[in-house]
């Protein structure tokens, strides 16, 4: 059994109208998404924004209730448990949030802000709290003074530090990071990643990375899965994926992130288009209005996760379909 | 110090046509604790028909120098330096009166903000919007105007422009907000095109296609671009030369082959290696990180700016502020000791 595992979840959001505000559609932002994360792996997630990545991140540790489907944590079924059952686990589990500048109470001391945690979950006892907190700032390279700052008085990437030393304050197994470096600078970011790569080792933590950046994706994690309109259109191993990646989307993506070689101009891949609303997406393949080698049945049909090597799942008829009929039993 | 013109290496850099020139442009802001400058001295010339990179991280003032170069920033805290000066073909924009720029504005140099999202009024059609600039500029009556618009709409190739029209912009999604943006700052054919951030607020594909429009539309028109961004990426796939800035300063101008291949200044290569790299076997290393933060605008080292963060930093370095020096042909580097290979 996988450390993580999410079966199918749906996540919908109603959007109400008229004058009996009832509910007139839906916002399909996770739609049947299944994967798994094993004990110690870093699991890159990857999409454009409003492909329902942070969404899936929410419901993973019920920060949103999912609509259908369940997650199971550690062999745990979480869906289904009591506000007072999931505490425990909520404790294993925590969330890096993406704006450094919006995630911190601006009320709230370094200090403050990290007892209160730490009490809350009573991680030591509270005589220890004091010498814990200068350790947390330590392990996350923060001076020990700076305890009693406020957020306005630390800069983007410091913020991000003590985001980090939040969420390692319970002792988590489990860390989602949600974009933790998309609002910071290069040099800053890489900071912040080697930080993570660093404690990453140090507590054997389990990471699922959300984030739109390849580059960054491709360096810190060991497989990833690429998301497109709620759904998981390819999941494959970091290691190759510009020679990996089969999925159209993948392609696009890799071709229109713009590389720094100035000699390696190869015009950048378009995509035309633009994406589908969440809230009417069409009922084949959700790529099919972009997709520059759709069939027939990707109009109709939705394609299934379907097992193409070890590490590798893809969900696109054109790619699995006219080479082998056989495989699609083994959808996830 | 002087700014490079022509003496390059290459045939085409000697016939090129100066669109822009800045001149020691120095912007200060008065505040509270005293007079701020964010940027000092800084200079570069833009040509016609090439596209400038300006790049540097948050706070390094290219936002200031591009806001300078429009005077769009509040008037009553904002101090130039005496000698600053902005050349567009003989004149000094610096010294134009508010009627003068505003004549300039939109017609000769047009901007493009960073975010689209913003920079459209909520309560006006986009058909209204683009119209805005070709009312003041030019003579057209109002059906050519109507026509040049939906033109521009259909050049940002936005589907069915002659509907798009009446739209207004919360209709529109990210990607179409950011081309109608770009058409507007087109619609009068600007000679000098100045895009603030203009891709970051958007996603990979969308970006990948406005870059290519920008692209194509200085091949069409001739426009002069002046890119400025943090996405060192989206330089090496767009620009020709590049004008990294660090603390309100110019540490190293060059040609985007030189910048990104050999760059000389500690700052660039700091920078250049901090980006997670493609490949096998650069994965899961550590990153290379600079050290330290940018020493505050407030409280400016007098020497090398850059000296506290810097790896090859020696004595000379803390006492003597390095000039902002030309090597050769379209290369400069503000270091006592630059790299070369």
């Amino acid at each position: 059994m996988s450390f993580v595992e999410v079966n199918n979840l749906v996540k919908h959001f109603p959007i109400r109208g008229g004058i009996l505000n009832r509910v007139i559609a839906q916002v399909q932002a996770v739609s049947d998404v299944s994967l798994r994360i094993e004990k110690g792996e870093t699991l890159g997630v990857i999409g454009e924004s409003g492909c329902g990545k942070s969404t899936l991140g929410k419901t993973m540790i019920r920060l949103i209730e999912p609509t259908s489907g369940d997650v199971r944590f550690d062999g745990v079924e979480i869906t289904g448990l009591s506000h007072a059952e999931l505490m425990p686990i909520r404790q294993r589990m925590q969330f890096i949030f993406q704006d450094p500048y919006s995630s911190l109470n601006p009320r709230m001391t370094a200090q403050q802000m990290l007892a209160e945690v730490i009490r809350f979950h009573d991680v030591v006892p509270a005589k220890e709290t004091d010498k814990y907190i200068e350790e947390l700032l330590e392990t996350v390279q923060l001076r020990k003074d700076s305890k009693n700052r406020y957020p306005h008085e630390f800069s983007g990437g410091q913020r991000q530090r003590l985001n980090i030393a939040r969420a390692l304050a319970v002792k988590p197994d489990f860390i989602i990071a949600d974009e933790p470096v998309s609002a910071l600078d290069v040099s800053v970011q890489a900071q912040i990643l080697n930080l993570l790569m660093d404690l990453r080792e140090k507590f054997g933590l389990t990471i699922m990375f959300i984030s739109h950046d390849l580059k960054v994706v491709e360096h810190f994690c060991d497989r990833m899965v690429v998301m497109y309109l709620g759904t998981i259109v390819e999941r494959l191993s970091c290691d190759d994926i510009y020679n990996q990646a089969q999925h159209p989307y993948t392609k696009a993506l890799l071709k229109s992130n713009p590389i720094n070689d100035p000699d390696d101009r190869e015009t950048l891949y378009i995509l035309e288009g633009e994406v589908p609303s969440p809230s009417n997406p069409p009922p084949g393949c959700p790529f099919v209005t972009r997709c520059d080698i759709a069939e027939e049945r990707c109009k109709s049909e939705r394609p299934p996760l379907v097992q193409l090597g070890d590490e590798h799942q893809i969900a696109c008829w054109a790619v699995t379909h006219p080479a082998n009929a056989s495989t699609s039993s083994d959808a996830l | 110090m002087s700014t490079t013109t022509t003496q390059s290496s290459e045939a085409k850099t000697t016939t090129r046509e100066l669109a822009l020139s800045v001149q020691n442009l120095t912007t200060s802001f008065r505040s509270d604790r005293g007079l701020v400058t964010a940027v000092s001295n800084v200079s570069f010339d833009l040509f016609k028909g090439e596209a400038l990179g300006l790049v540097g991280e948050s706070g390094c003032g290219k936002s200031v120098t591009s806001k300078s170069l429009m005077r769009l920033l509040p008037e009553h805290v904002t101090r130039y330096g005496s000698d600053s000066k902005v050349m567009l073909g003989s004149d000094n924009v610096m010294k134009y009166s508010n009627r003068e720029m505003r004549k300039i504005r939109g017609n000769r140099i047009a901007m493009i903000f960073q975010e689209p999202m913003t920079a459209l009024n909520p309560v006006f059609t986009i058909g209204w919007q683009l119209d805005e600039a070709l009312r003041h500029h030019t003579k057209l009556n109002r059906a050519d105007r109507r026509k040049r618009v939906v033109e521009l709409l259909d050049m940002v190739e936005i589907p069915n422009p002659d509907k798009r029209y009446g739209e207004y912009p919360h209709q529109l999604s990210g990607g179409m907000r950011q081309r109608v943006v770009i058409a507007m700052a087109l619609a009068c054919e600007p000679e000098i095109l100045i895009a603030d951030e203009p891709t970051t607020a958007l996603d990979v594909t969308i970006q990948a296609q406005i870059l290519r429009l920008m692209n194509d539309l200085r091949e069409r028109t001739g426009t002069a671009i002046l890119l400025i961004t943090h996405d060192l990426g989206v330089v090496a796939q767009t620009c020709d030369r590049v004008v990294v800035m660090y603390a309100g300063q110019v540490v190293e101008q060059a040609s985007v082959g030189d910048l990104f291949h050999n760059p000389s200044h500690p700052y660039t290569r700091a920078l250049l290696q901090s980006i997670p790299r493609s490949g096998k076997k650069e994965k899961g290393k550590r990153l290379a990180t600079i050290d330290g933060i940018v020493p505050s605008l407030l409280d400016m080292p007098k020497a090398c700016r850059f000296a506290e963060r810097c790896d090859c930093r020696q004595p000379q370095c803390d006492v003597e502020m390095p000039e902002l020096v030309n090597f050769s042909g379209d290369r400069s580097v503000r270091c006592h000791f630059p790299v070369h290979k």
